[in-house]
């Protein structure tokens, strides 16, 4: 029955639209009267073929969208234009103890329900419509005499050829609730002017168009938005390579050189390295945090064995501390993220690389050593593009995740990194903040929410692009059936 | 065909659940007050009538939560009569409450303590109820200060709980004689000698304040409530932040924050240091008889020496205006801060009082910590600038403690500052 | 010849104390926990690495004590064993039900699901937690364990890609000739799919154990009550170390940090060898 929509939803999914709606209007017009009245009442075709169930179904579907629509939707979809004006006005009553309060607005509710209300007539629509297209199919089916699925039957094929339904119904209620209405909040929040000048319950706030994006993309006195943007942003990037890269390619060496035919007690080595991943992230960040604090340990320990001259000495560190600035110094701090993020992260690799490195084919080295190829060259040759190829998806999840790697950042320099860029220290951003962190800042401290989201946008187009990049680079469209056996 | 179990099974359960919300709204969007549009008098208030449940939240400092569970038991006592009082008591100390209130007032604590420099983005937020019962008798009972910090146009909007909260010099008296704690470089002299350090929290954007206060010049709320006007990029200026740059190189130094501080009078490295009346346990407890204090020396500016300025904070009470049992969470406010209150406070916690009797005590005035912050008061002022004024200014701070590193002209570091700050 | 063995026998050697120094880095921050724990003194040593006197009082106070506030060890270890049970039977679930889907059937729309998770992927997960807190706040789910048990779970669905990397490994002949003998999908997944996919379920089911006990920053967004018997254990320790309480708790924190990473290291150790079958598994066998 979907024969030619489908047909054509692949060639265009503009053309698939047109073809839907024009589908629904022939259906509507050709079909018999049962097909006009499910117009009406969206049941009607079911119980005309005897469909009962499914016909108290969705009319009883059709009623509880009706009184949606007109109780909850009418109210926030009426007030989304403006966001709401009645302002909060408590009244406390002397007598009862108590507050009275006003039947105020609340922007961020009004904005939250008001698109919850649009998707879900939305969807209610596009079923309702959908609708009219199935009860005419059924029609035909009944004209030519075809078997009409029971209540039963379709109970059946829930478990069989639609067995995918009943897996992915659950899962894609809570990604919908948990993840895609959020965030669509959250970007149309960008669209406001949602701070903390405009915060309810208290006050209101409104729609502001692009205002936001032109403040991110300006650099004036008024405004470092643009200026920290492109720091933080470079810094992210660069954070994000280097991270993945150097978990990498340090992660596949140790492997390799555990593997080593000629290292003995492989397992005693191995265990050493996993032991640090068995402590919870956070628990061993905020303990290397203080290890390396100003008048930490660490500093304690390079005083005496006279690290701490000899830096100074050698203008890595600066002269008038009498510390080394670990993480709180820009480029220390920099550095230090991206060694200790390989502390964390090579013990994982390594074990990943471990299981790859087995498998690699024992031929490939073999005939490599019968040419003479050196230990080096077989790493550089063999080991390398063979664990690229293995692991490329693997490595682009892991530069987007390190792209959104908060705990990293957050968890090392929190409360002790200060700033010495008053063009940053002004829109609350720091030399090692990533987006995500900054964006966290933005709204845990400042509560400045409209600038978080326009960030969070904009992590989403960095992300974006890079994976496009990256996927039309290293991965053909088709290659996951290849993989299937 | 097949998306239609799909697209029914979304359908009906998201309409469950909004109906659910819609339930929920109706009562809850527009009246979080049970009984508040019906006139119907609660017996509450009315001694005699049928005795209401209610339950209230409390949030102080981790350190006070003993305290605040017998103080809040005496209160569900002292009104067991008029009304079956259950309170829960949750950590969020002084500093960091507005932090967790904003970022949801209807679902923060009915009863909370905060540092005064908060209280207007609070007010602002709509999360301060102003005092109704009983305000008379608070501004009258507190000393002036405290009641001035915590009225906002006129009106009084939180109860004042302690008068200490600012800084003020700790010092080892067995390395410094009272005559050498009148002046920083002295004390910088003789701690260097020693090898030991003064330690002063010059990258905290609300220490390093005294400086610039010092020398004349200052940061304070606009009328908009929320930003900052700070002058210290005018003329003059630049000789603060000499002053504040030969501090920071002397080898007598160290810039310290608040659990450094600590760390470094208990290891012994620290011999001094400006920071608050909340470290008085730690000082006597590292220094012993020679735990003293006494108000912030004086500094050198262009060579003159200036009096550092000060401070003078409050620590408030604050009654949640989204409370659904607001009446009974300004009684609780109240006796929290009512004398008895206070000199158990002062008695347990070393907090000094804003309460005027309580003050006046004899033990109250011997008090180390207190009669520092009392001879530093004709120096100091309230303190509360806006949001914007702490991370400018703290990076200011980190400048100068790193020695000014690419020797940005100072006219121009404290130009950057000010125009980060005031926008 | 001798001179050869020589060279030989020193590069072993160095290989070996090369190794031997990386472990020392690695193990140097663990060591300094471990010791900590025990440390008599409560707050941050910066002397001296090892402490100077040892004792098992943070473990009593952690354990046993309820008069202090800060640190309610057995409630927060209760609170994080109930959450981190529940989302993890709702979470492996669905990412089962999801990577079968996507693996074994081809249905219409399943590219295009799977285009909406890799987008979904890319914005940054902080971003739409303020909105999360309000949908949970409606319905009263905020400063709740089962919200945040509705936090691990509801999205987890779009953690496919492993499990289905494995469910791609597995051959088609076997559920060919179970449906040829009339199995529905069910069953084939149910009887078939299943009981060979033990490596991936094991890794599925204790990495979604695992993400409660290791993460705080939703955690504290949702249990924003201050009340410390609500908390987790990442909150409590993170609250630990908090400026005012890191001189009285340093050592505390680091005793709780090594008893929660007892029982994670044990699952860890059975997890990592499914984990990395389920990981290169898939790609080998390509």
């Amino acid at each position: 029955m979907t024969g030619t929509v489908a047909r054509i939803e692949k060639k265009n999914p503009l053309g698939a639209i047109t073809g839907f709606f024009k589908g629904v209007v022939t259906d509507f017009i050709e079909g018999d009267i049962f097909v006009k009245l499910s117009a009406l009442v969206m049941g009607a075709g079911y119980f005309r073929r005897k469909q009962i169930i499914k016909g108290i179904i969705v009319t009883l579907f059709q009623a509880v969208i009706i009184l949606f629509a007109g109780g909850f939707g009418r109210h926030y979809l009426s007030r989304i234009g403006t966001l709401g004006s009645v302002e909060y006005a408590p009244v406390f009553n002397f007598e009862t103890m108590k507050n009275e309060i006003n039947d105020y607005d609340h922007s961020f509710q009004i904005l939250l329900f008001g698109v919850v209300s649009i998707i879900v007539l939305a969807v209610a629509f596009m079923f309702y419509l959908r609708n009219i297209r199935n009860v005419r199919a059924l029609e035909l089916r009944a004209k030519s005499g075809l078997h009409i699925h029971t209540f039963l039957d379709d109970v059946r094929s829930a478990k069989d050829e639609r067995f995918h339904i009943t897996l992915l119904t659950f899962p894609c209620l809570g990604i919908v609730l948990f993840t895609i209405v959020p965030l669509i909040i959250m970007i149309t929040v960008a669209f406001t002017n949602y701070d903390q000048l405009h915060m309810p319950p208290a006050s209101l706030f409104t729609w502001v168009g692009l205002e936001n994006f032109k403040a991110l993309f300006s650099n004036n006195i008024a405004s470092s938005f643009g200026y920290a943007f492109g720091k933080v942003l470079s810094w992210t990037l660069i954070w994000a390579f280097a991270a993945t890269f150097s978990n990498f390619f340090l992660g596949i060496m140790l492997a390799s050189f555990i593997n080593n035919a000629k290292t003995k007690l492989k397992r005693v080595w191995r265990t050493g390295f996993i032991v640090s991943i068995a402590v919870p992230q956070f628990v061993t960040l905020l303990i290397v945090r203080n290890f390396f604090a100003r008048q930490g340990i660490a500093n304690t320990l390079a005083a005496d064995i006279g690290l701490t001259s000899f830096l100074q000495n050698i203008g890595l560190s600066p002269a008038h501390l009498d510390f080394i600035p670990f993480l709180t110094d820009p480029n220390w701090a920099k550095v230090m993220v991206i060694l200790i993020n390989i502390w964390i992260g090579i013990p994982f690799t390594m074990l990943i690389a471990t299981g790859v490195l087995m498998n690699i084919p024992k031929e490939l080295y073999e005939s490599a050593k019968i040419d003479g190829a050196s230990p080096f060259k077989q790493y550089i040759y063999i080991t390398m593009p063979y664990m690229l190829f293995v692991t490329a998806p693997f490595m682009i999840t892991q530069v987007v995740h390190n792209i959104n790697n908060f705990n990293v950042i957050y968890l090392l320099t929190q409360d002790i990194y200060t700033t010495t860029d008053q063009a940053l220290a002004a829109v609350n951003a720091k030399e090692i903040d990533l987006l995500v962190t900054w964006l966290h800042r933005l709204t845990q401290e400042q509560y400045d929410y409209k600038m978080a989201s326009v960030i969070g946008i904009m992590v989403f187009v960095v992300c974006a692009v890079f994976t496009l990049i990256a996927f039309n680079l290293v991965i053909g469209r088709n290659k996951e059936d290849k993989f299937q056996l | 065909m097949k998306k239609r179990i799909l697209a029914l099974a979304l359908g009906m359960m998201m309409m469950l659940g909004i109906l659910a919300a819609c339930g929920d709204d109706g009562s809850g969007d527009a009246t979080p007050t049970p009984g508040g549009s019906a006139a119907t008098p609660t017996p509450g208030a009315v001694p005699g009538g049928t005795i209401e449940d209610v339950t209230l939240t409390l949030w102080g400092g981790e350190e006070d939560q003993t305290m605040l569970r017998e103080r809040s038991d005496a209160f569900i006592a002292s009104v067991a009569d008029r009304v079956n009082l259950t309170i829960n008591i949750g950590v969020e100390s002084e500093g960091t409450a507005k932090d967790t209130i904003l970022t949801d007032p209807l679902a923060a604590a009915d009863v909370f303590t905060f540092a005064d420099d908060q209280i207007m983005e609070l007010y602002m937020a709509g999360a301060l109820q102003e005092v109704l019962l009983n305000a008379a008798d608070i501004a009258t009972r507190n000393v002036a200060s405290s009641v001035g910090a915590a009225t906002v146009n006129g009106k009084l909007y939180a109860y004042p709980l302690t008068a200490d909260n600012g800084y003020f010099m700790f010092y080892d008296s067995s390395v410094f004689s009272a005559s050498d704690v009148q002046s920083f470089d002295k004390m910088m002299e003789v701690a260097a000698a020693a090898g030991k350090f003064v330690a002063f929290e010059m990258q905290g954007a609300w220490y390093n304040i005294a400086f610039f206060r010092g020398a004349g010049f200052d940061a304070y709320l606009d009328d908009d409530g929320l930003s900052t006007i700070i002058n210290i990029n005018e003329a003059g200026g630049t000789a603060v932040v000499q002053a504040m740059l030969d501090i920071a190189a002397n080898p007598g130094f160290k810039a310290l924050n608040n659990d450094e501080f600590v760390t470094g009078i208990n290891d012994g490295s620290v011999v001094a240091g400006v920071n608050g009346p909340w470290n008085g346990n730690n000082a006597s407890g590292a220094w012993g008889e020679n735990y003293a204090a006494a108000k912030l020396p004086t500094f050198t500016v262009g060579g003159v020496q200036v009096q550092m300025g000060g401070v003078v904070g409050h620590k408030l009470v604050g009654v949640n205006a989204f409370s659904e049992n607001a009446g009974w969470a300004m009684e609780l406010a109240d006796f929290l801060t009512n004398q008895e209150s206070q000199q158990i406070r002062f008695e347990l916690r070393a907090q000094g009082p804003s309460n005027i009797e309580a003050s006046k005590l004899p033990e109250v005035q011997a008090d180390p910590a207190i009669s520092a912050l009392g001879a530093q008061a004709e120096f100091s002022a309230f303190f509360a600038p806006g949001g914007n004024y702490w991370g400018p200014m703290g990076t200011l701070g980190e400048i100068i403690v790193q020695g000014n590193p690419e020797n940005i002209p100072l006219q121009e570091l404290l130009d950057n500052t000010v125009n980060g700050i005031m926008g | 010849m001798r001179k050869y063995k020589e060279l030989q026998i020193m590069s072993l050697t160095l290989r070996h104390l090369f190794l031997l120094l990386l472990v020392l880095v690695w193990l140097a921050p663990i060591v300094w926990l471990v010791f900590n724990a025990f440390s008599e003194f409560p707050g941050l040593n910066i002397r001296k690495f090892f402490p100077d006197s040892y004792t098992l009082e943070n473990f009593r106070v952690l354990l046993f004590d309820t008069s202090d506030t800060v640190a309610r060890f057995p409630v927060w270890f209760a609170n994080t064993l109930k959450i981190a049970i529940f989302s993890c039977i709702v979470a492996s679930s669905f990412v089962l039900m999801v990577s079968y889907a996507m693996s074994r059937m081809r249905f219409h729309g399943r590219r295009s699901l799977m285009s909406i998770g890799v987008i979904l992927g890319l914005f940054p997960g902080f971003l739409a937690m303020i909105a999360v807190y309000f949908i949970l706040r409606t319905f009263g789910l905020t400063n709740n364990h089962w919200g945040l048990v509705l936090i691990y779970s509801g999205s987890s669905g779009l953690g496919y890609l492993i499990a289905k990397g494995f469910f791609d490994t597995i051959s088609e002949t076997l559920s060919e000739s179970a449906r040829i003998d009339g199995a529905t999908e069910m069953q084939v997944f149910w009887f078939i799919i299943i009981p060979l996919s033990k490596p991936i379920i094991v890794y599925t089911v204790i990495s979604a154990f695992l993400a409660p006990w290791m993460d705080f920053m939703f955690a504290s967004i949702i249990l924003n009550s201050g009340i410390a018997t609500d908390w987790t254990v990442a909150i409590g320790l993170y609250r630990m170390l908090d400026r005012s309480f890191i001189n009285t708790h340093f050592a505390r924190f680091c005793a709780g940090g090594l008893l929660i990473s007892i029982p994670i290291s044990v699952l860890f150790v059975i997890m990592q060898k499914f984990y990395v079958e389920g990981i290169t598994g898939g790609a080998v066998k390509g």
